[in-house]
């Protein structure tokens, strides 16, 4: 076996294979039970008959015998209130298997992890939400926000998006509310997902702001994370309902000024400064699936600089001041 | 007595368990506690003069880490699919899971249930996705686990269904 000796093998049987409560059936395929052993009380499998159908005596398996499947992994079945089992079901020489382990403690530790990874996302659906997809900052508490209500001068990366195939006017979306609306809920938890915040959507625009939230990673750093996951999500078939995802990406980097503005009852989010100036001007000539990035958000990548290539000289980027850098996807 | 499999399927935090530990058990908890893998629970009904044993599995809900995997769904008499009202996107996931569903163990009768109707604040279902529902000819009703509402008609019409 697995070409181990044969004390190895006592010894796996004796500790590792023994904690687990081994319980075992043996079925035709005519679903009657042939043979059983182990630990089969364990795993409230009570008076088994042979002879009978396991479907009438095990109520779990009821319906999956015979086996279709060559086999079948079900990793944890909860059986008991209080007795996880790790169940494998195969066929071997025409006739039908079960094995069970105790597989209870394992399954509490997957719980606890699946448990925190199903509230985060719970979390920041309802983050989304409450943004309402565009930001009203007193519902994110000013206090998360890294800035001073009254504004202040903070180094920012602004990432635009545009979304390349909704127009006001054109025909060819019937609607480009609702294709914004599409737009918007696919990319928002991605830009919330990497730290950043959705500014406003201008135009078929989206505007996001990284640098705002505390953060141990750098805003650069974010922005293209968030931006090559939006990327992705235009490439793949799992895309926007209905519409063909086509975003043209831009990144600057820079100094700028970051306030709340009272507007009516509510505040919003409010940035000036050179950087929204040439995010706004490079987002004009962006063209579908390209991501463009300026000299400071370059500079203020680690690892992902591999990434970018020196972008060629266009009027945009005499207009930027700055070299410009595209994105190369590997 | 006759046995019958029945999953419940959905994206996770829909309501499965809660669905199912209100109609075994009548009980109901705001607790949230996933689920990992397969619970299965029990109840003996009579539908149109017939005892029935429902042999329920409740399947972990679908997200990036954990698929569901459909030959769970093997031996089925029926499913529920499983929608939360305040969250429009587990209506996309039934569609997606129906879909596989059908792959692997052909037309069997299924219910839908659109849960958490007592949230109706936040209810995210309106006109355009009941209609792509009636569209689709499923059956679906709203249901609360939290008040009880549609619970027991939810199963008991999949039971009548399944044996009809
Ligand atoms: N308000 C409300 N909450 C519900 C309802 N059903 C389930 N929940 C809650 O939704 C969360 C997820 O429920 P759960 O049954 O674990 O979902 P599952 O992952 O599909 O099994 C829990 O916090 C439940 O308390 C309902 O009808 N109304
Ligand atoms: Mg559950």
């Amino acid at each position: 076996m697995l070409n181990l000796p044969e004390p190895i093998v006592t010894f796996l049987c004796s500790t590792v294979v023994r904690d687990r409560f081994p319980a075992y059936l043996h079925m035709d395929k005519a679903g009657h039970l042939l043979a059983f052993g182990g630990a089969c009380d364990r795993y409230g499998m009570h008076h088994l008959s042979l002879d009978q159908s396991v479907d009438e005596q095990i109520y779990f398996l009821a319906g999956l015998l015979p086996l279709q499947e060559a086999a079948m992994h079900i990793p944890f079945l909860q059986i008991e209130a209080d007795i996880v089992a790790e169940v494998h079901l195969f066929t071997a020489q025409e006739e039908d298997w079960a094995i069970f382990f105790d597989a209870t403690t394992e399954n509490a530790k997957n719980v606890l992890i699946q448990q925190k990874v199903n509230d985060l996302s719970l979390l920041r659906r309802k983050q989304a939400q409450s943004l309402d997809h565009l930001i009203h900052p007193e519902s994110v508490a000013e206090s998360i926000l890294d800035i001073q209500p009254a504004g202040e001068q903070k180094s920012l990366t602004i990432l635009v998006i545009k979304c390349c195939n909704i127009s006001g006017t054109h025909q060819t979306t019937a609607n480009p509310l609702k294709a914004l609306d599409a737009y918007l809920s696919t990319i928002s938890p991605l830009i919330l997902d990497e730290g950043g915040l959705i500014h406003q959507s201008i135009g078929n625009s989206i505007v996001a702001v990284f640098g705002a939230l505390p953060s141990m990673r750098s805003a650069p750093e974010q922005a293209v994370a968030a931006s090559s996951r939006i990327l992705e999500i235009c490439q793949g078939d799992h895309a926007l309902k209905g519409t063909q995802a086509e975003c043209a990406l831009v990144i600057t980097t820079g100094r700028a000024t970051i306030g709340l503005l009272q507007v009516g009852f509510g505040k919003t989010l409010s940035v000036m400064g050179p950087p929204m100036e040439v995010a706004m001007h490079l987002n004009k000539n962006s063209e579908a699936g390209a991501l463009i990035i300026d000299k400071p958000t370059f500079d203020g990548l680690d690892q992902r600089q591999r990434s970018f290539v020196p972008a060629a000289v266009t009027e945009s980027s005499v207009m930027a001041g700055s070299p410009l850098y595209a994105y190369r996807q590997l | 007595m006759l046995q019958k499999k029945i999953c419940m399927v959905g994206a996770f935090a829909t309501g499965k368990t809660s669905l199912v530990a209100r109609y075994v058990q009548g009980i109901y908890s705001d607790k949230y506690q996933t689920t990992v893998g397969v619970k299965i629970d029990k109840k003996t009904v009579s539908v149109l003069g017939q005892e029935l044993n429902l042999i329920l599995w409740d399947i972990h809900g679908e997200d990036e880490f954990q698929k569901i995997k459909m030959s769970y769904l093997r031996g089925s008499a029926g499913y529920i699919l499983v929608v939360d009202g305040t969250r429009r996107d587990t209506l996309g996931t039934v569609f997606q899971l129906q879909a596989k569903a059908k792959e692997t163990i052909g037309d069997v009768p299924f219910i839908t249930i659109i849960n958490k109707y007592d949230l109706n604040q936040d209810w995210e279902i309106g006109e355009e996705e009941l209609d792509e529902l009636s569209q689709r000819e499923w059956t679906y009703l709203m249901g609360s686990a939290r008040t009880g509402l549609g619970v027991e008609e939810c199963f008991t019409k999949l039971a009548q269904m399944m044996i009809y």
